[in-house]
């Protein structure tokens, strides 16, 4: 949904004057909540914050794109599991269904004094509570030689859009025999899309067009990974002298990365390959650091009780950006976290119950066609973190059966399925 | 013997469970059922379960929406003992006590399926 500034205007101009008075003698006026980032964690607080508040809150959505495409699934897409259309979403539900305004453009400051959110564009939106939820933006300098225009040409395909698309072009235009090289990103990182699942979904892929002669090299600078023992096994099974795994400890460090070459130089060796996939090291959103709600873990401290952010009592962060404890940066857990929020600013405006903050997060992973594997846990705040329940962990087993295997995927399916509808139905 | 107790005993018995753990089951049955639900609470309960479980039936996650109380109560009890099995399952339903299960349980069978 594109949308003229005389109508944003219009949209914004009843927030923006009720920011500019205090709250507490705006009589007639509606408090307002505005969210910034329409994912996993964004979508999710503002639908229910509206769902849930039948109208006596103003929530305005901030996307910077017009639909959202996700980035959990978006590696079925790369091995030809699911079409872009299945994993790309509008915004129109939302709006529709429950009054809330959605603005496409990019918010790109925030007045916490004045309580105003600035468009890109100029234009402002006033709060009374804020939620930012934007997740990742990427450290281009964590790998050497690699640059935001590289990124054109080497795709790092961590953003759903235009990214995971032109990631699909270079895998669908390989031939038999061309090699991948991937370079996965150091903690803490987005996940999903796990980078070891994108592998299995590669060579999964380049398997089912017969290009058993083509490799992808993981040249990774973590010594080790989630499920690791399942993908590796997964990828002996499947897709065996196809995948290479490359501890730091074996190449030795990244030294220089030729995207226009097509090399990736170590210590070990210089690899090219015909398409190299490589992924920065992460950080929080641009607008959470203009914000000034980042430590120096570019990252944004919350309280584990209600994903108050602990700068600032007006905001909430949730998702990718935030410090999260235990919980990975997954969109499961920002659809979690957003939940939480949301029950908090409704408490905050409105003064509706609130109970104790209870997350979850399971994380599936496809490895070939009707092999699916999970991780996953209950979490609650403890001593101020959010903390993973030990006794709730849980990871797929080695030795499973081929059905239950099966079962899991099509779990994931399901999960998918009803995650996106908490989001934007 | 209510006859949920009655009927919770036959399946116990069906999935292998000794009579002794069915019989406890059962006694937890119904003093879950017999717990007083918070409306608010239990909503706000659910939309944890609503991030997998969808309002439509499609493959892989089953619709809770409209299921009986006590085959809610069943299932997460089964779950929590490990006589079903489905690891996500297992560990949602070992992080809920009695007040939970019966929010959760009142709240699905409350809703009418595919709403």
């Amino acid at each position: 949904m594109n949308i003229t500034r005389r109508k944003f205007a219009q949209l914004m101009g009843a927030a923006s004057v009720a920011a500019a008075v205090p709250y507490s003698i705006r009589a007639q006026s509606k408090p307002s909540v505005v969210v910034v980032g329409g994912g996993a964690g964004g979508a999710t607080a503002a639908r229910l914050i509206a769902k849930d508040s039948d109208g006596a809150l103003d929530v305005t959505l901030v996307q910077d794109t017009p639909t959202y495409t996700s980035c959990f699934f978006s590696n079925l897409y790369l091995g030809g599991f699911r079409d872009f259309d299945s994993i790309t979403h509008s915004y129109d539900d939302l709006a529709n269904n429950y009054g809330i305004n959605v603005v496409t453009g990019l918010a790109t400051a925030v007045d916490r004094d004045a309580r105003t959110v600035t468009m890109a564009d100029g234009a402002s939106v006033g709060y009374d509570r804020l939620v930012i939820a934007p997740g990742i933006d990427f450290k281009f300098d964590s790998v050497p030689g690699y640059s935001e225009a590289d990124a054109e040409i080497a795709p790092h395909a961590w953003k759903g859009g235009s990214q995971t698309t032109l990631l699909k072009e270079k895998l669908d235009a390989l031939e038999d025999g061309q090699n991948i090289i991937m370079v996965p990103p150091p903690n803490p990182y987005r996940c999903p899309p796990g980078p070891y699942e994108r592998v299995s979904m590669m060579a999964h892929l380049l398997k089912s067009k017969g290009f058993t002669n083509s490799t992808i090299t993981v040249l990774d600078v973590k010594p080790k990974f989630s499920k690791q023992g399942l993908f590796q096994a997964g990828w002996e099974k499947y897709y065996p002298g196809m995948v290479e795994w490359i501890a730091p400890e074996v190449h030795g460090g990244i030294i220089n990365v030729d995207a226009k070459a097509g090399t990736v130089e170590t210590d070990l060796d210089t690899f090219e390959g015909a398409l190299l996939n490589i992924i920065p090291g992460q950080t929080a959103g641009d607008i959470a650091h203009a914000a000034g709600l980042t430590d120096d873990s570019g990252f944004c401290p919350i309280d584990a009780t209600s994903m108050r952010s602990t700068v600032d009592e007006n905001i909430f962060v949730v998702g990718d950006a935030c410090i999260a404890g235990h919980m990975p940066k997954s969109g499961f857990s920002a659809n979690s976290q957003g939940k939480v929020a949301a029950m908090n600013v409704r408490a905050d405006l409105l003064k509706s119950k609130v109970f104790p903050a209870k997350f979850s997060n399971t994380c599936w992973s496809l490895i070939a066609t009707e092999d699916g594997v999970k991780v996953g846990a209950q979490y609650e705040p403890i001593d101020g973190k959010i903390t993973a329940i030990e006794e709730s962990k849980f990871l797929s087993k080695g030795d499973e059966s081929a059905q239950d295997r099966l079962a899991t995927s099509m779990e994931a399916d399901g999960w998918y399925n009803a995650m996106t509808s908490a989001m934007f139905k | 013997m209510s006859l949920i107790k009655t009927m919770l005993l036959f399946s116990a018995l069906f999935l292998g469970m000794s009579s002794l753990v069915a019989d406890e089951l059962g006694d937890r049955l119904e003093k879950i059922m017999a717990v007083p639900v918070d409306q608010d609470y239990a909503e706000y309960l659910a939309e944890g379960c609503s991030s997998c479980h969808q309002s439509e039936q499609g493959t892989g996650t089953p619709v809770i929406e409209g299921m009986a109380k006590q085959r809610i109560i069943i299932s997460l009890l089964l779950y929590q003992n490990g006589s079903r099995i489905n690891a996500a399952m297992k560990s949602i339903a070992s992080s809920l006590g009695d007040e939970e299960i019966a929010s959760l349980a009142e709240y699905f069978s409350q809703m009418a399926e595919s709403e």
